[in-house]
Formats: C-alpha cells, sequence, structure tokens
C-alpha cells in the first residue's frame, strides 16, 4: 500500500510541474485552446469550429517554429 | 457542476410550487433531506434526474404519471421542474415541462447573467450532455437501495467508457479526429505545389493508408476492451457450470455410477446364488424332500410290510435242506405225512427269501444314505436361500438409492447447463476471432505506419523546397504533434485513473472492511473484482457491492477534482455533478453507513443525501453534523384523518418534527427547512 501512495505521491508532483510549464508550452497551450473550442462546439455553443481550429493552429504556428528554431 | 435550487410544480407528490435550495458551502456540502416511505423521496431525485436527462431510476413507479393526482383534480395536466445550477461559474436555468395528455416533455436552457434570464438556448439536450454525459449521471443520481446503485460497478465496458466520459476523452478524440482532418488538408495544400501530379498521387495514398489505418487502430483498441470483458464473463460462466457440475451434477453422476455398478454387481452375484441354489435344489432338494418319506418306508419295512416274516430265525433254504435230508436237525426223521414233516413243510412257507433279504439291506442302506444327505443338503440349500435374500435386500436397497440420485439428476435443469456450455462455447469462439483481430490489426497497423512515413519522405522529395511548402511541412508536423501529445496524455490518464482508483477502494476496505479484502481492476473496463487473502474471488453482497460503488465514485470525483486544481488541460472538461443519493444507506449495515456519511463529502463538492428517519442514526448524525449545510422535511399532509396511525416523527439534534399530517385540506408532500 507504501507503494501505491509513493506513487500517488508522484504523479502528483509530475502533474503539479506539468502544470507550471503549461501555459509557457505552446504545444500544451495550443491543445487547451482546441480542447476549449472543440468543447464548446461538439455541443452547439459555438459555429464555424473548423475556421476558428486553423486560426488557434496558426496563432500558435509561429510560437511553435521559434521553439523549433530554438532547440 | 452545482445545483443552487430546484422549484418542484405539480410532480407526483408535490402539489404547486416547492422550492428548496441546496447548500453551497464547500465545508457544510451536504444537504440533508429527511422523508418517511412514500412522501417523495424517489420522486425528488426522479425530479432531478428527469429535469436534466428525461429518465428515471428503475424503482421509479409509474413513470409516466407525472402530474400531481390534486392538479389533475382541479384540471392541471402539466408538471414541471426547474433548476438553478452553476457550471464553471456561470449560472443556467433549466426548465423542463410535461403534459400529460400529449405524454410530451420540453426542455429548454437558459443562461443567466447576474441574475438576468438570456434567451432559451438552442440544443438544450447537447449543451446538458456537455455539462453532465447522461450515461455518467447514473454515477451522481442514485438510488441506494434500489437496484442500479449495486450494478454500477458491474457494468462492464460501459465503466470504462463512461470513465472517459467524466474525464472529459470524448471532447479531446473528437479534437484527434478533426486534427486528422486538418493534416488532411495540409498534404493537399501541400500536394498542389507539385506541378506533375506525383504528389497528388502520393497524398491520396496517404489519405487513403490513413483511414485503413484508423480503421484498424479502432479494431484493435475495440478488440483491446472486449477481450478481457469475454474473458470474464468466459470465467464466470465457467465457474457457474463448475458450480453445477462440480458440486451436483459430477457429484451425482458419479454416485449414479457407482450405484449402477453396484446393482449391476448385486444382480451378477444373485444370479449366481440363484443358480447355485437351483443346482442344489436339483442336486439335493430329492433328498430334502424323501428325507420324511424314506423315514416312513423305513418303518414301513421295519415293522409294516415285513413283520410277520422278518426277521425269521431261518431261511427257506435251510428248511429245503432239512426237507430234502428227511431228518429234523433234532433228530426226528420225517416221514410221510407225520406230524415233524408237516411242522417243517409248514415252515418253508415262512422261511426267508435271500433275494428279499438282499432287496431290503439294500432299501435300508438307500435310505439311511437319503436321510444323511438330507441333512447335508439342508444345510447347503438354507446358505444358498439366506445368501439370494441377503443380495435381493441389497440389490433392492441399492436400486432404490439408484432411484434417488437419479430423480435428483433429473431434478437439475439440464437446459441451464446446456445454456450455459452455448455461452462458454459462443464466447470462446468470440475470443479467438477478437484475438485474431487484434493479431491482424497489429500487423497491419505497424506495415501502415511504416508505409505512410515512407510516403510522407516521398511527399517531401516530390515537392518543391519553397518556403511555402517548408511551412506547411512544419504545420503538418505541429499538428501531428499536438495528436500525439493528446493520445500520449490520454493514455497516461487513464493509467493514472486506474492506479488511483484502486488506491482509493483498496484504503477504504482497509480501513472499513471488516475482511482481509484486495481489489483487482480489470484493465480494459475497469470492473472491480474482489479477492480474498489467499487469491480466492469474493462474491460481494449488495451491501459491499454498493459501498465499493460508492467508493468508485468518490475515487472518480476526487481524482477529477484534483487534476482540475493542477490545471490538466484534457481534463478541464472532465464533469462533477453533485452527487444524490436516495436512501443511500439502505443495503449497509451501521458500520458502512458511517464510512459513507464521512467518506463522500470529502470527494464531492456537493451531496444531497435523502433519508428515511430508521436509516439516520445518532451515530450518522453526530458523524456529519459539521457537514450539513442545509437541513429539510419532506411532510405528508393528508386530507385524512389520523385516526391510529402512529404520527411520523424525526428526531434532530434533540428537537423532534413531525413528518405527516392529518385532516390537511390537500393530500401533498411539503418542504420544510430545518433550522440549522
Amino acid at each position: 500500500m507504501s507503494e501505491l501512495k509513493d506513487m500517488i505521491a508522484e504523479l502528483g508532483q509530475i502533474a503539479e510541474e506539468e502544470s507550471l510549464t503549461w501555459e509557457n508550452d505552446t504545444l500544451k497551450r495550443t491543445v487547451t485552446k482546441l480542447l476549449t473550442l472543440e468543447k464548446k462546439a461538439t455541443y452547439g455553443i459555438v459555429r464555424g469550429k473548423n475556421t476558428l481550429m486553423s486560426k488557434i493552429i496558426d496563432s500558435e504556428f509561429n510560437n511553435y517554429m521559434d521553439e523549433l528554431n530554438e532547440n | 457542476m452545482k445545483i443552487e435550487k430546484i422549484k418542484i410544480t405539480n410532480f407526483r407528490q408535490y402539489y404547486g410550487d416547492n422550492e428548496l435550495s441546496f447548500s453551497l458551502d464547500e465545508k457544510r456540502n451536504i444537504t440533508l433531506i429527511h422523508g418517511e416511505n412514500g412522501v417523495g423521496k424517489t420522486a425528488l431525485l426522479n425530479a432531478i434526474k428527469w429535469a436534466f436527462f428525461e429518465t428515471m431510476t428503475s424503482n421509479f413507479r409509474s413513470p409516466k404519471s407525472l402530474v400531481n393526482n390534486t392538479a389533475k383534480k382541479n384540471g392541471i395536466n402539466v408538471c414541471s421542474v426547474e433548476i438553478l445550477f452553476q457550471e464553471e461559474a456561470i449560472q443556467y436555468s433549466l426548465l423542463r415541462r410535461y403534459t400529460e395528455i400529449s405524454h410530451k416533455s420540453e426542455l429548454r436552457l437558459f443562461k443567466i447573467d447576474a441574475g438576468v434570464y438570456g434567451p432559451a438556448m438552442d440544443q438544450p439536450e447537447l449543451i446538458i450532455n456537455s455539462f453532465l454525459p447522461k450515461e455518467m449521471a447514473e454515477y451522481f443520481f442514485f438510488q441506494g437501495e434500489g437496484s442500479n446503485a449495486v450494478e454500477v460497478g458491474n457494468r462492464g465496458g460501459n465503466l470504462a467508457k463512461s470513465i472517459r466520459d467524466v474525464l472529459g476523452f470524448k471532447v479531446a478524440e473528437e479534437l484527434i479526429s478533426d486534427l486528422e482532418k486538418m493534416k488532411k488538408q495540409i498534404r493537399q495544400e501541400i500536394s498542389k505545389s507539385d506541378t506533375s501530379g506525383e504528389a497528388e498521387k502520393i497524398e491520396k495514398v496517404i489519405s487513403s493508408r490513413e483511414i485503413q489505418l484508423n480503421r484498424y487502430i479502432e479494431s484493435k483498441v475495440t478488440a483491446e476492451e472486449i477481450i478481457p470483458i469475454k474473458e470474464r464473463d468466459l470465467e464466470d460462466t465457467e465457474d457457474k457450470l463448475s458450480n453445477i457440475s462440480n458440486k451436483n451434477l459430477s457429484e451425482l453422476r458419479g454416485r449414479e455410477r457407482a450405484l449402477e455398478a453396484k446393482v449391476k454387481h448385486c444382480q451378477d452375484r444373485l444370479d449366481n446364488i440363484l443358480k447355485d441354489r437351483y443346482s442344489n435344489i436339483g442336486k439335493y432338494g430329492w433328498a430334502i424332500f424323501g428325507h420324511k418319506f424314506a423315514n416312513r418306508s423305513l418303518d414301513f419295512i421295519d415293522e409294516a410290510q415285513l413283520k410277520g416274516r422278518l426277521p425269521e430265525p431261518y431261511n427257506q433254504t435251510f428248511i429245503q435242506d432239512i426237507l430234502e435230508s428227511k431228518k429234523c436237525i433234532c433228530g426226528n426223521d420225517l416221514c410221510s405225512n407225520n406230524e415233524a414233516l408237516q411242522n417243517i413243510t409248514s415252515m418253508l412257507s415262512k422261511a426267508a427269501n435271500p433275494l428279499l433279504q438282499a432287496r431290503l439291506a439294500g432299501i435300508r442302506s438307500q435310505i439311511q444314505d437319503v436321510n444323511t444327505l438330507s441333512d447335508l443338503s439342508l444345510g447347503i440349500i438354507s446358505n444358498s436361500l439366506s445368501q439370494s435374500d441377503d443380495k435381493e435386500v441389497e440389490l433392492q436397497q441399492t436400486t432404490l438409492e439408484l432411484k434417488e440420485v437419479q430423480l435428483q439428476i433429473e431434478s437439475i435443469p439440464e437446459t441451464e447447463i446446456q445454456r450455459l456450455t452455448k455461452i462458454k462455447t459462443n464466447l470462446k469462439a468470440d475470443i479467438k476471432d477478437q484475438e485474431q483481430m487484434l493479431t491482424k490489426a497489429s500487423v497491419h497497423i505497424e506495415s501502415l505506419t511504416k508505409q505512410i512515413q515512407s510516403e510522407n519522405v516521398k511527399l517531401r522529395q516530390v515537392t518543391p523546397n519553397t518556403g511555402v511548402v517548408n511551412s506547411l511541412n512544419h504545420k503538418l508536423k505541429f499538428v501531428s504533434d499536438i495528436i500525439s501529445f493528446i493520445r500520449s496524455h490520454l493514455d497516461k490518464t487513464e493509467k493514472n485513473i486506474r492506479i488511483h482508483v484502486l488506491h482509493e477502494v483498496n484504503a477504504t476496505l482497509e480501513k472499513f472492511s471488516r475482511h482481509d479484502f484486495n481489489i483487482k481492476v480489470n484493465n480494459a473496463d475497469f470492473a472491480i473484482s474482489l479477492f480474498d487473502k489467499d487469491g480466492n474471488k469474493v462474491a460481494q453482497g449488495d451491501g459491499l457491492n454498493l459501498l465499493l460503488n460508492l467508493t468508485i465514485t468518490a475515487a472518480l470525483i476526487s481524482f477529477v477534482n484534483k487534476n482540475r486544481k493542477v490545471r490538466d488541460a484534457i481534463l478541464s472538461s472532465a464533469t462533477v455533478a453533485p452527487l444524490v443519493i436516495d436512501a443511500p444507506f439502505g443495503v449497509l449495515d451501521n458500520k458502512y453507513r458511517n464510512v459513507v456519511v464521512e467518506l463522500l463529502p470529502q470527494f464531492a463538492d456537493q451531496v444531497i443525501f435523502l433519508v428515511s428517519s430508521s436509516q439516520w442514526t445518532g451515530e450518522m448524525d453526530g458523524a456529519a453534523r459539521g457537514l450539513i449545510g442545509k437541513e429539510y422535511n419532506l411532510v405528508l399532509e393528508e386530507t385524512a384523518e389520523q385516526g391510529v396511525k402512529p404520527p411520523d416523527i424525526v428526531n434532530i439534534r434533540g428537537q423532534e418534527f413531525i413528518l405527516s399530517r392529518y385532516g390537511c385540506d390537500i393530500d401533498r408532500t411539503v418542504i420544510e427547512g430545518v433550522p440549522l
């Protein structure tokens, strides 16, 4: 049982660490935006999903390229 | 999601408008509602469930007859439930109305901004489902005493699907599908830059391969989900079958075989004994039956037939010799007609005949033999008679025993065995099919992935190395990276929740269960099985099952809550709804009841317990009192007089509250707040 508790704690720590980088990571930020859009679109709250999705991809694409170039 | 308020109008026991506000306090998150049986606890739970999803719990009687009877008498044929709730800090009002004449219901949903209702929203069912998927509602709005609560943990594949839904996987999976389409569009754009038409051909190949790939991925996922379910079903079926076979049929069949052998052995032995008996009767019977006759014969020979003739002291030859010598043994001459000659001659008629003597001696000897043999035969034949009698009794008893066993075998439903055997055969065939499908899909996935990679390389080679094309290729990679990220995140989340559920449920069982159980969660469908310390599967009673299901629900909710706090993008759309439980303690004993009271408010944001006075003990009240934010009584008002009926009273913190009133103007249930 203690192994499980350690595992849970470790997973929690990983999640915490991930959350710190979430906003600063282009990929994760894009996913957040896309999921929010997808959720609204799935349940009919917004229309024109594909256009909005392309806009999100395009707006984050330059950041993605910058990160690629930096690496 | 948090429910702020409910307004029930002419719905079942509730006549007119009835309002109830739920606790929104984070620390005092329990809303406790007391009500005796038949007063409207289940109706209140179903009012919430019906308003959201137009469904009822399985134990809700006459689900088509929703309008209050008094209202109907007054010419009102419409009932409604209005729920004010919050979802992600936005306030909504949901109104469902039902017209009994047309049996139709209408749902309207409004967004409320600073107390002002917006216009009715389009497709309210879709929006409600986005807040709380219908299938997940089973976990949040349920009947503790009814059937659905104890079935929740055993819903097979639906549970895995529901967990994905509650964690927001549905939206993420939809997004992956959209991004795949976007990839195709980008590739089409890239191919347009190649005037030779080669790129277009390659793009078509890639698209076609991707369609195939997705199909095989879907087949693989399905097979991976189905196989463990089928395997578990097979295991259950084999258990059932072996229970019938081992405990009853096999044992009885074994006994039947043994008894049949015993009957046969008895029969053979009896046949042999009878054969010997008949042989002995044939051999010795005459001696037994001749014994009396022989004795009489001897008497006859000795006393009757030969009396006066035997035993004469002289025989015929001796007399004839005397007559021929004409001289008596006394010395007197035997002259003609003298007295001595006459005496000797008269003796001749009585003299013994040697032949007759020999014959008599023979008869005497034979009769003596008969008498001797008769005693011996009597012993032999009596013995074989006794043996055959014993064997016949044994045969009769064994035959009766065999008949009884055969009757027991006949009483076992062969159809059930046949049915289970058929299910077992089908399940084996299904598993084999799915395993073949899995292998086939895995091979194709590997092959298609390589082909797509290779075609992508070709596509880059045939397209001009311009800035636009390079940019499109990078965009393609960006979209692919997003897809990979979401997929890997979903996989990781599923693994995490499995560990979390396992940990929470094990911890609960370890803490509260009086048995030394261990839990196993099926990887594919999250089905829960309990095992004892020796690794044997434990049959789950209703109480334990309900505790398990409540614990699983609590574990899921706590997982979602925990991950919300760390801003997990994938789980940002996960659902947390209030836990509304009617009679949550019905099948639980006191120890488990206290567990539930302590456990659920820790995990869920909002808990609504609907309890009868018999279910809510002082001990539970003590455990939950500090967590109760709102408290209500459902009071029955009846037009009838009380008569001899005892009053329904609930004791809350030492104060008595009446739960039924008589001699009222209207038959109805009213909701009355309990001051905290």
